[in-house]
């Protein structure tokens, strides 16, 4: 699972804007204008949390789970680049946030930070807004594991 | 305008040019490319029209002309290999596009 690509899935579904309105941080997009709505999603940092397993015993497969939370940012451009900014930290809180969060197997919590970058040192840019969230998500491998049908036991009994 | 395309009369060869367009579903990209030949004049770029500071002296690259339309990002196929085209000049306006292309490995 790569989770930029479902917290993308989940701010095209959340706000039902086209996907070619959403891009992904680092994909060599060329922006050609800034009054367009554009959506950038990218992550910062993720850290494991915990390790689990779980075991298909029909299957005789294994699969070993880790649960990561990491740092994402989604940077809002466009005339509307606030209004969606606002709109997504609200909905996200929804009804139909839950159920798109399940579907695409991520936890996302809310909003840590809402950043209007217009005036950067130095330049000036058109809108855009960065706001800043917590998720979280497994990576999930798996491996064949045989299963134990028949347990056998030796006993030794010593006479002292 | 004066239309100059007919200075490249005589001097043009069948060069294939591939046009890229990408698209995303559920944000997977699937390239598309599609093929067509144009008459172009096909030389070595000048050094004086390389950005010096971005030159990589391991690549080839080639100064194409043609009347038909040359856009940046796509290719010219010249000798087996492909080119990106990654400059255009300004003459539009009198009949001929002239573009600067680097080799181009994936």
């Amino acid at each position: 699972m790569d989770p930029v690509i479902q917290l993308a899935k989940y701010t095209r579904d959340l706000l039902s804007l086209p996907e070619a309105q959403i891009k992904l941080g680092r994909d060599n997009f060329d922006n050609t204008d800034f009054n367009e709505t554009l959506i950038v999603v990218d992550t910062l940092v993720t850290v494991p949390q915990y390790n689990s397993f779980s075991y298909d015993g029909n299957n005789e497969i294994m699969s070993y789970i880790v649960n990561m939370l990491g740092d994402f940012t989604l940077n809002f451009y466009g005339l509307d680049a606030e209004a969606n900014a606002q709109r997504w930290i609200a909905l996200n809180t929804s009804e139909a946030a839950r159920q798109l969060q399940k579907a695409l197997e991520i936890q996302i919590y809310n909003g840590t930070s809402f950043n209007n970058l217009r005036w950067l040192p130095g330049s000036e840019y058109r809108n855009r807004i960065e706001v800043s969230v917590k998720m979280r998500y497994n990576i999930v491998e798996t491996n064949d594991v045989g299963r134990i049908d028949e347990v056998q036991l030796d006993q030794f009994l010593i006479d002292c | 305008m004066i239309d100059m395309s007919d200075a490249l009369d005589g001097l043009t060869q069948p060069v294939t040019y591939k046009q890229i367009t990408t698209t995303t579903v559920d944000f997977v990209p699937t390239e598309t490319v599609t093929t067509t030949t144009i008459d172009a004049v096909v030389q070595p770029a000048r050094l004086a029209d390389l950005n010096i500071e971005q030159v990589d002296y391991s690549k080839r690259y080639l100064q194409v002309h043609s009347v038909s339309p040359l856009v940046i990002n796509d290719f010219i196929e010249w000798q087996g290999k492909d080119h990106k085209i990654i400059q255009l000049g300004p003459y539009q306006d009198y009949g001929f596009y002239e573009a600067v292309a680097e080799e181009w490995t994936p």
